[in-house]
């Protein structure tokens, strides 16, 4: 028997049991704090963030409807949480409270960190809503009618905001990526 | 070489087990405390439920009191119904997690609702007796329970902008049945008084839900 999905783990665990949470956490916190730690690049901050969506999840497992896929859920709920702090801290408080990243807890070798470094600020520049588009589709695979429905408004709305953010990043990376 | 830009964005971020710890060791805590978890479609009955029920408690009262007859409450109870259908519908596009086009919905009828207490009303049956502004604040004074009771709701999710208008809607159709039970102005007082009030009511809802700290992002 294979493993249980994403979604029958969140049944189980809307009947009260607590180890499938569990499961749910170590599958997906690692990529909801990398989605969270692009939309908002303090480390502090999107810790603070990674917090608030998974005691989301557990304080309104109620309002998971059958039927819907979870890792849909649960990103839309850290956009949610991320569209929030940045209303409410804005980008100047975010960028003065910028930490160097923890090299000791940090795993080696996943990419170049001065490349990241770069891609970050660049993400930085763009319009929540436009870095919002373009991680979702481009990191996250989401289609552009997830993008809508997250946003609000329409489908060609949100693959405009995608594809306008990417172009900029890729003005903005001029001479760091390929053409 | 240079990377693509796609394989950049592609790039793991790198993993932070500690950052992880401590945000699993919060969502224990949580856990333990074994906080009771509503469902959403509970939370939208309690919030049409709390607008019926202070609706027919004014009824009743107004009964007993010998204010108004059951022939007449019988006469009006097309209305009622269809401002109890509104603010059903309101409440429960308000609360379901993918209620867009219900809040649609909800607004529409909300407005259809209110052109039908405009027009139902023809000159004025009495002399009023009382300034108008009466019957605003009654209409919002009645509404202050439901609107506790669905702003408390609302906390469970990420705030939306329609989501709680159309739950301030629903919460304004208290306000409405009462004004059609006790007010027998006519209709510029109902269109100048009550459709104000019950704006009024979905405004504070509004700015109320916007400034409070949800519970959960929550969709």
């Amino acid at each position: 028997m294979g493993s249980p999905t994403d979604e029958e783990l969140m049944e189980r665990f809307c009947q009260g049991e607590d180890a499938s949470f569990e499961a749910l956490f170590a599958r997906h916190a690692e990529r909801v704090r990398g989605f969270l730690a692009r939309m908002v690049r303090d480390g502090p901050l999107a810790e603070d963030l990674l917090q608030t969506a998974f005691l989301s999840v557990i304080r309104a497992r109620g309002r998971f409807e059958p039927g819907t896929r979870f890792e849909s859920w649960l990103l839309t709920i850290a956009a949610n949480a991320a569209r929030d702090s940045l209303r409410h801290h804005r980008h100047a408080e975010a960028f003065s409270r910028e930490r160097p990243l923890d090299a000791e807890t940090m795993s080696p070798g996943v990419g170049d960190p001065g490349l990241r470094k770069q891609l970050e600020e660049a993400l930085q520049q763009l319009p929540a809503d436009q870095r919002e588009a373009v991680v979702l589709s481009k990191v996250e695979g989401w289609s552009f009618e997830e993008i809508a429905a997250l946003q609000g408004g329409s489908v060609g709305a949100a693959r405009l905001r995608a594809h306008r953010g990417y172009e900029k990043l890729r003005v903005l990376l001029d001479g760091v990526v390929e053409a | 070489m240079r990377p693509t830009l796609d394989s950049l964005l592609s790039q793991a971020y790198p993993a932070d087990a500690a950052s992880l710890e401590r945000t699993l060791a919060v969502a224990r805590k949580e856990l333990a405390l074994r906080r009771t978890v509503r469902r959403w479609r509970s939370q939208a009955v309690w919030v049409f439920s709390s607008t019926v029920a202070m609706g027919l408690l004014v009824a009743s009262v107004l009964l007993v009191l010998r204010q108004v007859t059951f022939a007449a409450l019988w006469s009006r109870a097309p209305l009622f119904l269809m401002l109890w259908i509104t603010g059903a519908v309101c409440a429960w596009g308000a609360l379901s997690p993918r209620g867009q086009r219900l809040r649609a919905v909800g607004v529409l009828m909300s407005a259809v609702s209110a052109a039908a207490l405009v027009l139902s009303r023809a000159a004025p049956q009495v002399e009023a007796t009382l300034p108008g502004w009466v019957c605003t604040a009654s209409h919002v004074g009645v509404g202050l329970g439901p609107l506790i009771v669905s702003l408390l709701a609302l906390r469970s999710a990420a705030f939306r902008p329609l989501r709680a208008l159309v739950a301030g809607l629903s919460v304004g159709t208290t306000g409405a049945v009462v004004g059609e039970l006790a007010c027998a102005q006519g209709w510029v007082h109902v269109a100048g008084y009550h459709l104000t009030a019950w704006v009024l009511i979905a405004v504070v809802e509004l700015v109320v839900s916007r400034s409070l700290k949800s519970r959960s992002f929550a969709p």
